[in-house]
């Protein structure tokens, strides 16, 4: 019986060599896989590109060229796919009792083409509210507050503290536009426009069309009055126009194919949307809360 | 050249030496610290700069950590074999085929203000082990500064206990000596004088025949522990000129520490089983043994230095010319796991005790300085034992760091056009990959500290044996807090010339917390 030696230094040095050997050869070939180098024909290096699709839709499903790639599950936040060949691909993301969102992309090598989808419920649900002028209307601070926002064309939030109007609501003009998210919108001439306003931080990918960006893009135009302008509740990229035919909902992002998606369709409704959650809707005359 | 009769041989910081040296020595102290803080700033500014650079030095590093881990789990898992192997040994028989009945064992116990239920504990845990007790001198030490109480504490100790040892000594070492740091170095090198004058000088003890086991108060030895050291000793190629290094194992109260002071005590007992298969690269810690001629000719420990336990080795490693050795011994001692009577009392000393063994880089001063002065250390083994040192020390501060909170750095600082690229995409992911690889080794953590557990005390609760193997996910908790950033904070102490004291870490018996159970 013996004490048992440390592992010999032979041995600790073949582990070591082995080890050495196989972390330098895995540096460049783990470095060359992540940015996006494949091996291709005849074992020449590729280099891929990739999208990202923002959407928190759980279920919702990635196609791409109409092949389905992935189902988006509880815990994700979009699509990642790479290991794309550069070239121009069709996305579709889609769930049922949704409209289908879709967009023509270029893939780019080494890059990752990054777009948000929008998922808009085939029927929106009214809830009504009250009828304006009527006793239910001014019963309660919050039916005041909502009755207020339609009391002038054009202003989308009044303080609930005071009656008058604040200094400051939009109008909707380039010159008083409204503002959330750092994005200024406005209509001018028939069209409306989008234009961000933080030159300290970088351009959102809305405002990029294969990886091309700008600050301002006319986001929608029309022959026809535009109405009520506004931000879909919890999207910075998608924006509720109000037109005769009813109210739509447009991208702000051009890629094409540029969706211009029905939310409502009735002719003469007026609409508002509250503090960024809530979209109320008038019609003949009632308030309704639409309920998305 | 006798790098004893040398300045340089007790050398405790920068202003202990003059002129050049004083210059160069102060330099060799900035070393890592600034090192550490180069990497670290340097992987903000990268990011920033050059992102693309950075990502892909964060992945190999990140590689660089998956197979570190891999390789030295290896060391562990063979550490653990041989571990086993040895407590299954019967070292009576092993020892009885060679000459030892001539050996004395000299156990120095220095203690502070601890109860006296903990010196009981540490005497008991002695007697309990195998061995010709009357060949044990055992010497108590307090300190001055304890005050009077602390003396009478360890006379009651001896008049219960001396009947049982071969000699039992108390000392008191005087506070406020010139030249010393109030420590453990200070306290057992005036222990061992004291041994000397009083019983081995008298006895006509052989400096030769005694070894000198250097514990804590809370050390307590597995039964065979001085059989194995005996062995070893005297099995050793140069006796003389090696010391003997135990695992330490925080056992003793290990169910009832908080889990997160459990997963740092037995990562420090992980880190040393692996450096035993390594013993070109073990220098002494903690508990430790060493010959009392090869200590009696070393001049004792530093006493000018909070690091003394490694200091001996590397004291000893200079004057030898770099013909010293710690020899492994595979054979665990026992100690207290950092345990306070509350929660957040427990997590400040793990914290400070922390810091105190990362501040053992006031060593690679010493090193890097004695390899220059002392020409005699063959060349390869300084630049081996200078780099084992030095990226030893620096990956402690950095490492963890880097690997769990600068991964995202490139992604954050590296702007818009980093950001359209499939490499951000792939870093966090290639990280995530490659931690969750490297963390299977944890699983392998877990099944050997499950394994290296004492029975359970009764009133151990069931889910507390699920929370032992549970507790392996705060080891990146732990890695940061009371890992890199103590050791940060040492070497940066050291970087501005804020030089630490010696800080004794309190042991409480359970006994005597507020509360009982455990609080994990």
């Amino acid at each position: 019986m013996k004490a048992m030696p440390p592992m010999s230094r032979k041995v600790r040095f073949a582990y070591f060599i082995f080890f050495a050997v196989v972390f330098v050869v895995a540096i460049p070939v783990v470095s060359l896989y992540a940015s996006g180098y494949r091996l291709g024909e005849n074992f020449s290096l590729v280099k891929m590109g990739g999208v990202y699709v923002h959407t928190s839709q759980n279920g919702a499903r990635l196609s791409l060229n109409t092949k389905v790639e992935r189902v988006l599950s509880t815990f994700d936040r979009g699509f990642f796919i790479q290991n794309l060949k550069p070239g121009n691909y069709f996305i579709t993301v889609s769930k049922e009792g949704f409209i289908s969102w879709e967009k023509d992309i270029r893939v780019k090598e080494g890059l990752v083409t990054e777009i948000s989808a929008f998922l808009l419920p085939r029927a929106i649900k009214l809830e009504a509210l009250f009828e304006v002028g009527s006793a239910t209307s001014t019963r309660s601070a919050e039916f005041r507050k909502i009755g207020e926002l339609f009391a002038s064309p054009d202003r989308t939030e009044l303080s609930v503290a005071t009656t008058s109007a604040k200094a400051l609501s939009p109008l909707l003009t380039k010159d008083r536009p409204l503002v959330r998210f750092k994005t200024a919108v406005w209509k001018e001439n028939g069209a409306v426009y989008a234009s961000w306003k933080d030159s300290s931080s970088e351009l959102p990918h809305f405002f990029c069309v294969a990886l091309e960006c700008k600050e301002t893009i006319r986001v929608f135009e029309s022959a026809d009055p535009i109405g009520q302008v506004d931000f879909y509740p919890g999207r910075q990229d998608t924006l509720l126009i109000g037109v005769p035919q009813g109210i739509v909902a447009v991208g702000i992002d051009q890629t094409s194919p540029r969706y211009a998606l029905p939310f409502y369709t009735r002719h003469d409704i007026d609409f508002r949307v509250q503090d960024n959650e809530r979209v109320f809707i008038k019609e003949d005359g009632v308030i309704y809360e639409a309920i998305i | 050249m006798d790098y004893r009769k040398t300045p340089y041989y007790r050398v405790g910081r920068a202003s202990d030496l003059t002129g050049f040296d004083r210059i160069l020595y102060r330099a060799l102290e900035m070393l890592v610290p600034a090192l550490s803080w180069t990497t670290l700033l340097g992987a903000i500014i990268l990011s920033y700069r050059l992102p693309v650079y950075a990502a892909i030095f964060i992945i190999a590093f990140d590689l660089y950590w998956l197979f570190k881990t891999t390789y030295l789990s290896i060391h562990l898992r063979q550490n653990w074999t041989r571990l086993q192997r040895h407590l299954s040994f019967d070292w009576s028989e092993m020892l009885s085929r060679l000459r030892h009945e001539h050996l004395y064992h000299l156990v120095l116990l220095p203690f502070y203000k601890e109860d006296e239920v903990v010196l009981e504990k540490a005497l008991q845990g002695l007697l309990d082990t195998r061995g010709d007790k009357k060949r044990m001198i055992v010497v108590v030490g307090g300190e001055e500064r304890a005050g009077k109480e602390a003396r009478e504490r360890a006379l009651r100790l001896k008049k219960r206990y001396e009947g049982a040892f071969g000699y039992f000594l108390v000392t008191t070492h005087p506070s406020d000596v010139l030249g010393e740091m109030p420590g453990k170095g200070s306290n057992i090198s005036y222990m061992a004088e004291e041994v000397r004058k009083e019983v081995l000088d008298p006895e006509r003890i052989p400096y030769a025949h005694v070894l000198v086991s250097a514990f804590d108060v809370d050390t307590v030895p597995y039964k065979d522990y001085f059989l194995v050291l005996a062995w070893h000793f005297l099995t050793a190629p140069k006796p003389f000129q090696s010391s003997f290094q135990p695992v330490p194992m925080y056992n003793n109260n290990i169910w009832e520490a908080p889990a997160f002071s459990r997963v740092v005590a037995l990562s420090a007992t992980f880190w040393q089983m692996v450096q035993q298969e390594r013993p070109e690269k073990l220098a002494t810690f903690s508990s430790h043994a060493v010959c009392f001629k090869t200590l009696y000719e070393m001049g004792y420990w530093q006493k000018n230095i909070v690091s003394e336990d490694s200091r001996i080795f590397w004291g000893a490693f200079l004057a030898h010319n770099g013909a010293y050795t710690v020899v492994p011994l595979s054979y665990p001692v026992s100690m207290d796991a950092n345990l306070a009577p509350t929660f957040w009392e427990t997590v400040r000393n793990v914290y400070k005790q922390q810091r105190r063994w990362t501040w053992g880089v006031e060593n690679v001063p010493y090193i890097l300085f004695g390899f220059i002065k002392n020409p005699a250390v063959p060349f390869w083994k300084k630049i081996r034992m200078s780099f084992v040192q030095v990226e030893g020390f620096w990956s402690l501060a950095t490492n963890p760091l880097l690997i769990f909170l600068l991964g995202w750095l490139p992604v954050t600082l590296g702007g818009s056009a980093f950001n359209q690229t499939l490499l951000s995409y792939n870093l966090p992911i290639v990280t995530k990959y490659l931690m969750t690889a490297a963390m299977f080794g944890l699983l392998f953590s877990a099944i050997i500290s499950w394994k290296m557990l004492p029975p359970p005390p009764a009133h151990v609760r069931r889910r507390n044996k699920i929370f032992m193997v549970a507790q392996w996910v705060l080891v990146p908790f732990t890695l940061i807090f009371f890992g890199s950033i103590p050791g940060l904070d040492a070497q940066t102490r050291m970087l501005f010339g804020k030089y630490m004291g010696f800080w004794v870490t309190p042991k409480h018996h359970v006994a005597t917390r507020s509360k009982g159970g455990s609080i994990s």
